[in-house]
């Protein structure tokens, strides 16, 4: 099955991958600000689980999203391989800059767009569309992450708000 | 040496649309935003040539040059008197209050060019 | 080669005038006689011709000599202000305004315009008739083979910084090599009498017959009536030249000046000598933003130079606060509007809604001197509007409903700003029929928004309103029932830190209130500890802070009730509200806070004092959660959340008017 990549192709040439839950996931550096040691964290009450609070970043006030609850997966502490990823992702509603804490940063790579395949509908972690593709990079799997989509779908604040405790 | 010119109009727009193609032909150019302030900055030092509008608050341009050309140091500084058309029979009042020559508003940048660079040129 | 900034300040230019214009225009239909308002309104009508001529609006210019020339007839005594005058002068207003934003507004429109304003001045002189000299035109028989031309300049002329050399060159430019120039030398004086400041020599200019006439009379264009001229075409036909041609043509044009004197009289009066500065807005935000940047660097040195304890340091750092907050404050000042810089719009909507809704009523506005920051002032222009519209349109009655209910004939409706602690309230009041929470709440259930056993108060039924879909319009109708809805006022203003409060009494009218933060950007802020973590509240919020009772400490509800200085206060325990871990303070404080005309406590661990708090919007990811207005960073670099009492009062189903349960 091919997939309709055509705008991510370009993509595919850059890409940045870290690692969270034991999964092996990829943006393209495109959208990559830079990555940062996690400075001091603010958390926001009441702003549910995917808000892992605000951070200072020269001056900026930038939020920041913990995305292991959203794929099911455990929210280990923070160690000497935790970043964070600041990412500029164009939002239906306009640019938004955001922090994704990653468990660990790996290199930037490129894939050979021939190896990406679909998403399997069913038996995976990953709420529908939040994966644009699966491809292969030193045998191991690496899930091409839509944030965009992500964002829109589940970091808007009313989704936040559903999910406060 | 570049000359030195006075603008005085209380729109912002046009003193700057005068300012800026004055100086992009390399004459100084300082504004003033009503024949009051023209005054004061007029008979603070010596330009080479002020241009004037007429309709303004506080001073009117005609009333400017009256007030102006009491004082001996506007003796030999050319006044360009802008205005509309409809007042066009201020010409002859800003002539006889001392205005060398009138530039109907509107007019184009060259034209503007054109009578500063035959007065002061 | 205009440049954009050079079209932007035409642009606010044109606003400020055709705003000022609109103001006039309404004052002139209340006092109609008021000569002041006459000028004004021609003024900028001037002001907007001549600016927009040189701008390429050809057009506009062209459409406001006329309306102009009405106004002139009106200033001279040759017309009177009447309401037809003012009617047709909106529309008028109306197209300039269309033209000035580039619309293309059928050219039938202007015709149909400048005859109605000709028609409402009608008994004038006919409208401003054309000043410009028709060219002296030489149809005369025979080629021209050269021109005389011979000229005395005015006595005057060097005064004035005349150049006669420059003017002979450019006669030489025109006629080309073959021009011969002679001095004249017989007006000079006796050498006792000579100034020599004062030109006596006249010229004897002989140009080739190519030279234009109309080329030649420009180079004395101006100077003509002050000065002997004389320009003899020399034909083919006539052999001779003519030597001695000389004509005193002296002619002082002395006519009109009385008249022009008037206007140029009327002209000098009003205004100040207040010197102003336009900027643009761009540029304020840019400042802005550095001002907070230095706020937030100057608390981080002030929290350094505190550490390291050297008074001298305290000293400069002291210094350094003193001058960061002076900038602030006048930053802060120049980016206040008054809000009269939008009311005119409101003025000319009341108008307009009379006219079509047949529907008498005054419109009063009070506070108009009430400043806002100007970005929010921009943002509430629509929802006012609505606002607005809904009063007239569905809250006011017709007279003969009023008549009978025993109201005034006339209906009264109020646009009113005023300040309120940090806060800007403005609301607007009718005196109409007000709304029926009944109806409100059925047509809710009806609508699915909410269920038919809901408890809610009087005043979550009237916010009902303002959800998304609501719609008390029993019909649609022109004015009202289309376009944005209540909702977008509510986004609006939350989208601004504000609140909308509705209140109403059936029979009697209604009141929408915007609440609104005074600036936006920076604030006096209270920062608070709540175990490990830190919150600011805007200090103007803050009524006084008080020791925790011993009774307050024990229990671990999020909000209790306590008696407070002889009071009942309600009190929201942050620690409990917001989830805080960390350890508690063995003398806990409560913050008395404002809001809404109430007090509440907020119980916390510790007060830190006071900052200067920049404001950070949130992102999407937690703007909606309206407890909190912003962000902030603190001189340690850390960042603390700004929380906005109201809407925690709020959320916490503390607000005052939610106690007093809908009939």
């Amino acid at each position: 099955m091919t997939l309709a990549l055509v705008s991510t192709e370009e993509d595919l040439k850059d890409l940045v991958a870290f690692e969270m839950g034991g999964e092996l996931l990829a943006v393209p550096t495109r959208i990559l600000r830079e990555v940062i040691e996690p400075p001091k964290i603010t958390r926001v009450p009441m702003a549910g689980v995917y808000s892992a609070g605000l951070i200072n970043v020269r001056g900026v006030v930038i939020p920041v999203t913990d995305l292991r609850p959203l794929f099911n997966m455990p929210q280990k502490d923070f160690d000497i391989d935790t970043r964070i990823l600041v990412l500029e992702l164009n939002l239906d509603a306009g640019p938004m800059t955001i922090g994704v804490i990653a468990e660990k940063v790996h290199a930037v790579l490129s894939m050979d767009p021939e190896t990406v395949q679909a998403v399997p509908t069913v038996g995976t972690r990953w709420p529908a569309q939040t994966i644009k593709g699966i491809g292969r990079w030193q045998d191991r799997f690496v899930n091409l992450i839509d944030l965009e989509r992500v964002a829109e779908q589940h970091l808007g604040a009313d989704q936040a708000a559903d999910h406060a405790a | 040496m570049s000359k030195e010119i006075l603008i005085i109009d209380d729109s912002p727009s046009v003193r700057r649309m005068v300012a800026m193609t004055l100086q992009q032909e390399g004459f100084e150019v300082t504004q003033a935003e009503d024949g009051a302030q023209g005054l004061e900055t007029a008979k603070s030092k010596r330009f080479d040539m002020v241009i004037t509008d007429q309709n303004m608050p506080n001073m009117t341009g005609i009333e400017f040059i009256q007030a102006y050309r009491n004082d001996p140091s506007s003796s030999g500084v050319p006044i360009i008197f802008l205005s509309t058309e409809s007042e066009g029979n201020l010409k002859d009042q800003a002539r006889s209050a001392g205005a060398l020559g009138w530039i109907m508003k509107p007019f184009e940048q060259a034209k503007l060019l054109a009578v500063v660079n035959k007065v002061v040129g | 080669m205009i440049d954009a900034e050079t079209q932007e300040i035409f642009r606010q230019e044109t606003e400020a005038l055709i705003e000022s214009l609109q103001d006039a225009l309404l004052a002139l239909n209340k006092t109609p006689d008021d000569a002041e308002l006459v000028t004004q309104v021609f003024r900028d009508l001037h002001t907007l011709k001549g600016t927009g001529a040189m701008f390429g609006y050809a057009r506009l210019a062209e459409f406001i000599h006329d309306f102009e020339a009405a106004f002139e007839a009106v200033r001279s005594g040759n017309a009177t202000v009447t309401p037809d005058l003012i009617a047709v002068s909106l529309k008028a207003y109306d197209l300039i305004v269309a033209l000035l934003e580039g619309e293309e507004p059928p050219v039938e429109r202007d015709a149909e315009l400048k005859s109605a304003l000709a028609a409402v001045t009608a008994g004038d002189a006919p409208a401003a008739a054309s000043i410009d000299a028709p060219e002296p035109d030489v149809a005369e028989d025979g080629e021209v083979e050269a021109w005389i031309l011979t000229f005395k300049l005015p006595p005057d002329f060097m005064e004035i910084g005349g150049n006669p050399i420059a003017m002979l060159d450019e006669l030489i430019e025109i006629g080309g090599a073959d021009t011969k120039v002679r001095a004249l030398t017989d007006g000079l004086p006796a050498l006792a009498d000579l100034n020599p400041a004062e030109m006596h020599t006249g010229w004897e200019v002989i140009l080739p017959g190519g030279a234009s006439e109309s080329d030649i009379m420009d180079v004395f264009m101006f100077h003509e009536d002050q000065m002997e001229l004389s320009l003899k075409p020399v034909r083919k036909e006539k052999p001779a030249v003519q030597q001695d041609l000389r004509e005193e043509e002296l002619q002082p044009g002395a006519q009109q000046q009385e008249a022009e004197k008037k206007a140029a009289a009327s002209d000098r009066k009003g205004g100040t000598a207040k010197v102003q500065m336009r900027v643009s807005a761009e540029r304020l935000d840019d400042i802005m933003d550095r001002v907070g940047e230095l706020v937030i660097a100057e608390a981080r040195l002030t929290d350094l130079a505190s550490k390291l304890g050297n008074s001298d340091l305290m000293e400069v750092v002291e210094n350094i606060q003193r001058l960061a907050l002076g900038l602030r404050d006048t930053t802060m000042a120049i980016r206040l509007t008054p809000v009269s810089s939008i009311t005119g719009r409101f003025q000319r909507l009341a108008h307009d809604l009379a006219g079509k809704t047949g529907k008498d009523f005054d419109f009063v506005i009070e506070g108009e001197e009430t400043e806002l920051d100007k970005t929010v002032i921009e943002k509430l222009s629509d929802p006012l509007v609505h606002i607005l519209r809904n009063a007239v349109d569905h809250g006011l009655e017709d007279s003969d409903t009023r008549i009978a209910a025993g109201k005034p004939a006339r209906g009264t409706v109020t646009l009113s700003a005023r300040y309120s602690g940090a806060d800007v309230l403005i609301s607007v009041k009718d005196d109409g029929k007000g709304l029926d929470p009944d109806f409100i709440r059925g047509r809710a259930i009806d609508r699915g928004l909410i269920g038919e056993d809901a408890v809610l108060s009087r005043s979550e039924i009237f916010a009902l309103l303002m959800e998304p879909g609501f719609s008390t319009a029993e019909q649609i109708t022109d004015l009202s029932g289309r376009g944005v809805g209540t909702d977008v006022v509510k986004s609006t203003v939350e989208g601004l830190r504000g609140s909308v409060e509705i209140e109403s009494e059936l029979g009697a009218g209604s009141t929408f209130t915007l609440r609104l933060p005074l600036t936006l950007a920076i604030i006096e802020g209270l920062l608070l500890q709540v175990g490990d973590e830190r919150f600011t509240v805007p200090l103007a919020a803050v009524g006084g802070i008080v020791e925790q009772p011993e009774e307050l400490k024990k229990g671990s509800e999020p909000t209790t009730v306590i008696e407070l200085r002889e009071e009942l206060i309600s009190i929201l325990r942050l620690r409990e509200i917001f989830e805080c871990d960390g350890p508690t303070n063995e003398h806990p404080k409560v913050v008395l806070v404002e809001t809404g005309g109430t007090q509440v406590g907020l119980a916390v661990d510790r007060i830190i004092g006071s900052y200067q708090t920049v404001i950070k919007q949130l992102s999407p990811m937690h703007s909606r959660l309206n407890v909190f207005s912003g962000a902030t960073i603190l001189g340690d670099g850390d960042v603390a959340l700004i929380v906005d009492v109201a809407q925690l009062v709020r959320s916490q189903g503390l607000d005052n008017q939610n106690k007093e349960q809908a009939a």
